[in-house]
């Protein structure tokens, strides 16, 4: 009797991880699938079956240089951002074992705005120029990009160091983020008050975050930083796991806390960093992806972080979809559509409660 | 066999645990008692290797534990701590899954989930596998988490108040599945606990710390009205009744009673 009990236990567990994966499966290919579906809206009409010849390479030029060139590259920024903001933010909630965790709570975003306000300002990177669609124009966009990856990091080395030498703990260490953030905002608006209003109006273009400003050469910068960053959080998943239990038990399972906190930490500020300096501020990805999947296939990051890199595709990609199509030709901000799109998805699912998986 | 030998810590300058040794045997459970402050916690946290001595050794099963790794000793020493997160959104089997993190390599395999089942259904935790940990109650917690020890296959336990925190009926039964697989496994127990009843009826080789200090050490007759006044702090009375010694408070010392000033009282004022 005891070994057809357990049989049933371990098979109804193996049926419950089925629906999980099931889940990051079907997520995976609506985010494809929406890829595609991308590919085919603007002004030039391409059908989606046309898009897929383009991407196996056997299409027309001209189609081919509006799927591959234009289209293909926003799209591929749109995923590589919404898995690094997502990821990022699942890893920190997990590491510091708190749902508000995101790169807000921890002063990365304001950091970046801060950074690129600076470089705007200070060292004359901004200004105007009318060339149709875009009224600014960034004159010197690797400028802005190096300062504000600059200041995103800052605030995450500063609260990683007050971890490492201070031992504060990971309720401190959400709160030191807090106020680095706000120390950053201050600094943001300080500086726009000595700023001429052609530079006041190119920081608030900046922290509108576009994920069409990424070229290739960007595209590839942020995807060589994103996805092995990425594997290093798969790897480490079951001390992610095992750290939710609280730390002395993390601890008497073989987990190196303190590495594992500060590694987690590091790499999710680097990834965060890195999309929010090239492509602008991009809210609520980073905090909202990890918990709408962890709402659906539970907490554990066996399943949660390709769970989480899924959906963040998906939300940056519809995101960004509807920013260009809603009131085209004019491109609205990504950054604002998320926060419209993610902010009621959130507070419907926390008033509905947990579903089973 | 555990063994803690001469065993001395400090947190910054203030001395918690002086000069303590204590020898823990297969299939036995070992309880140590004390009142709040004596350095129950940290004595398990120095035999469980999380916190690193001052001074003296622990030896598991005659090797020097500060010579093991992180991932050999977490192989050999299951550690159920006093406060577990229950808030991770985990399912009952994926907690339990969590003690073969020190055995598994990429991903959890058969074997894995084999040894899981098993202890899943020796602790009776069959219908809840499925269920999340936020959906438990305290005693069907403790239980997951003795399970959660158990699949990481340790040749030692380690428990931080097992009982705390659970009605009557819930600490028999938390007990009792312990009891059962230390000796069915024959693990060797090392146990905080402040019900000095329970300690009595479940357990017996006693460890009474008192001040950071060992006090007495040995078989249930070291619990006497003597020790209890010295260690609580406490005056009692001592009873047998079937066999187990049962020790009745009467009320607390006027004077100092040898207590190191921890937190408040267990037994009556």
């Amino acid at each position: 009797m005891d070994t057809a009990a357990a049989g049933s236990v371990g098979g109804a567990y193996r049926a419950y991880t089925r629906r999980k994966a099931l889940f990051i499966a079907g997520a995976i290919s609506a985010t494809l699938a929406l890829g595609v579906f991308s590919m085919t809206l603007g002004s030039a009409g391409v059908t989606p079956l046309e898009v897929l010849k383009a991407l196996a390479g056997q299409a027309d030029q001209r189609t081919a240089q509006i799927v591959i060139h234009i289209r293909l590259v926003r799209v591929l920024a749109a995923l590589v951002a919404g898995i690094g903001l997502a990821v990022a933010g699942c890893v920190m909630q997990g590491v510091l074992l708190n749902p508000l965790a995101s790169d807000y709570t921890l002063g990365v975003s304001q950091g970046a705005a801060f950074g690129a306000a600076l470089a705007i300002v200070a060292m004359g990177a901004g200004s105007v120029q009318s060339t149709g669609a875009d009224a600014v124009l960034i004159r010197n966009p690797y400028l802005v990009t190096v300062a504000a990856f600059a200041g995103a990091i800052s605030a995450t080395l500063a609260v990683l160091l007050l971890a490492r030498y201070k031992g504060i703990s990971p309720e401190a260490m959400i709160l030191a983020g807090i106020a680095f953030g706000s120390l950053f905002s201050a600094g943001t608006v300080i500086t726009q008050y000595f700023a001429n209003d052609v530079q006041v109006a190119s920081i608030v273009f900046w922290t509108f975050g576009d994920v069409g400003r990424a070229s290739w050469q960007e595209l590839a910068i942020m995807s060589a930083v994103t996805l092995p960053v990425a594997a290093f959080f798969v790897l480490n998943r079951w001390n992610y796991n095992a750290l939710e239990s609280g730390d002395d038990t993390a601890k008497s399972l073989g987990v190196n806390v303190g590495r594992t906190r500060l590694a987690g930490m590091f790499l999710a500020s680097l990834v965060t960093a890195v999309a929010v300096s090239f492509l602008g501020i991009i809210a609520f990805v980073g905090l909202v992806s990890p918990h709408l999947a962890r709402r659906v296939i539970g907490g554990d990051h066996r399943y949660l972080i390709p769970g989480a890199c899924a959906v963040g595709a998906f939300l940056l990609l519809a995101s960004d979809t509807l920013s260009r199509t809603m009131v085209a030709p004019v491109v609205l901000p990504v950054g604002a559509i998320t926060s419209f799109m993610g902010a009621p998805l959130f507070l419907y699912l926390l008033a509905r409660g947990y579903r089973r998986a | 066999m555990l063994a803690v030998e001469g065993v001395t810590f400090s947190y910054g300058t203030r001395r918690v645990l002086e000069s303590v040794s204590l020898e823990v045997a297969r299939g036995e459970i070992c309880s140590i008692l004390g009142n709040n402050g004596a350095g129950k916690t940290t004595l398990l946290k120095c035999a469980l290797g999380i916190l690193r001595p001052r001074a003296g050794a622990v030896l598991v099963s005659g090797e020097d534990a500060s010579r093991l790794g992180r991932m050999e000793m977490a192989r050999r020493m299951g550690y159920v701590a006093q406060r577990d997160g229950a808030g991770a959104r985990l399912t009952v089997f994926d907690a339990v899954l969590m003690g073969r993190r020190p055995h598994i390599g990429w991903g959890a395999g058969t074997g894995d989930l084999k040894v899981v089942e098993e202890v899943i259904s020796a602790l009776n935790l069959g219908d809840l596998a499925l269920r999340h940990l936020d959906e438990l109650s305290g005693g069907e917690l403790q239980k997951v988490m003795i399970a959660r020890a158990l699949a990481q296959e340790p040749g030692f336990l380690l428990l931080d108040e097992p009982t705390s925190n659970l009605d009557l009926g819930n600490q028999l039964e938390v007990m009792e599945t312990l009891r059962r697989a230390v000796a069915e496994r024959g693990i060797a127990a090392l146990m905080a606990i402040h019900d000095v009843n329970l300690a009595l009826r479940f357990s017996r080789r006693f460890v009474l710390l008192c001040g950071g200090s060992v006090y007495a050490c040995g078989g249930p007759e070291i619990v006497d009205e003597e020790s209890m006044e010295k260690v609580y702090g406490v005056k009692v009375e001592v009873q047998e009744r079937g066999g187990t010694r049962m020790v009745i408070p009467l009320g607390a010392c006027g004077g100092d009673g040898g207590r190191d000033g921890g937190g408040e009282e267990i037994y009556g004022k």
